[in-house]
């Protein structure tokens, strides 16, 4: 990434078949979060976009209310193709995972009475559960040396996590406060 | 599951998601209370294996959304539980695109990320104390996490290689 982070991006996807293609390779290949994908095939293999554009477009598409990949498909296919380019990246990225995702439910649900198939979902629960947690340590750990953004996210955690309070009461409360701190920290 | 219901789970969803910041899995707190807590729509069980079947199935982090909606009620469910998480980031960003970039933009910006950044890592914290608190097995389930804990942090193991051995392992040991 570091050598194509000067250059430029190449040519813009001309159909919306390549879109809907390059985001179906995307979402096949993607194993426990599709960053790292979404850049490798948006950046370096189609070069779609700049890294720094990538970067900026990822930024917006995290702030934005919704499922963070979801907001990249549309912001994307929108800025090349319109609501079709929209449509079409948004499709590649969700129609199989779905159908597979269904699938090996059905497939789950069909065989669950048997003792060595719930043991297995026990352990892959089990280990989904390490996953979440190793990912909230990498998240946790951003927050070394920031005092305010660590007593944020212990009242987050004690409002959601321990009063299990909806989430929209803590965002409307917490994360306006939150974000207002920030705005105002960056101008004094 | 009446109309009525259905139309209740999408609203639901469609309400967390406005608020989602920082990935679907942090919002699995609030999901667990509505679906499970209130209208015992799934088992506890039923919600963690929803989270495993995704990890284990290639596609985005949402995709454990549409188990869940599908466990519930089948591919009417599928789509309540999918369509209201996704609806918002289907609609703001065509309108972000056409606002323009202006400077106040980008700050406001830079405020929201930074500002939802630490909400987003409490939310985590709180999908992580849910999920440990209640693993099966009690000391197999707690054995199980700390050993991927230990492993994705000391190795460069693929996370979806951890997820089948575990399925493989706990095939065979009695829970």
């Amino acid at each position: 990434m570091d050598e194509l982070a000067s250059e430029d991006a190449g040519p813009p996807p001309e159909l919306a078949r390549e879109l809907f293609l390059a985001f179906a390779w995307i979402s096949l290949q993607s194993f426990g979060g599709a960053l790292t994908f979404i850049e490798r095939t948006v950046v370096r293999d189609k070069r779609w976009l700049s890294a720094k554009e990538f970067l900026g477009l990822y930024a917006v598409s995290q702030v934005l209310p919704g499922p963070t990949g979801v907001s990249f498909c549309v912001l994307l296919g929108d800025r090349f193709l319109g609501v079709r380019g929209a449509a079409a990246a948004l499709g590649g990225f969700l129609l199989l995972p779905s159908v597979i995702i269904v699938s090996v439910a059905t497939v789950f649900q069909q065989f669950q009475h048997v003792p060595q198939v719930q043991g297995a979902l026990h352990g892959m629960g089990a280990a989904s559960v390490g996953l979440i947690v190793t990912t909230a340590f990498r998240m946790s750990r951003t927050l070394r040396g920031q005092r305010i953004g660590i007593a944020v996210a212990a009242l987050s955690f004690a409002a959601v996590g321990l009063a299990r309070l909806p989430v929209s009461t803590v965002m409307l409360t917490l994360g306006v406060l939150s974000v207002w701190l920030a705005w105002r920290s960056r101008h004094p | 599951m009446s109309n009525t219901e259905l139309l209740a789970l999408f609203l639901h969803f469609l309400s967390l998601s406005v608020f989602a910041t920082g990935g679907a899995i942090s919002l699995a707190s609030d999901m667990h209370r509505y679906v499970v807590d209130q209208h015992g729509y799934l088992s506890h069980t039923q919600f963690v294996n929803s989270i495993a079947m995704a990890q284990a199935s290639p596609g985005p982090n949402i995709m454990f959304v549409t188990v869940m909606g599908w466990q519930i009620a089948g591919v009417k469910g599928a789509l309540a539980t999918t369509i209201g998480l996704s609806l918002p980031a289907l609609i703001f960003p065509f309108v972000v695109s056409r606002l323009g970039r202006k400077a106040q933009f980008e700050r406001g910006l830079r405020a929201m990320q930074r500002g939802l950044g630490p909400v987003a890592i409490g939310l985590m914290l709180s999908t992580c104390f849910l999920l440990v608190r209640d693993a099966p097995g009690v000391w197999k389930g707690a054995a199980i996490i700390i050993a991927t804990v230990a492993l994705l942090t000391l190795t460069r193991i693929p996370p979806v290689l951890l997820i089948f051995a575990a399925g493989g392992l706990g095939a065979f040991i009695p829970w």
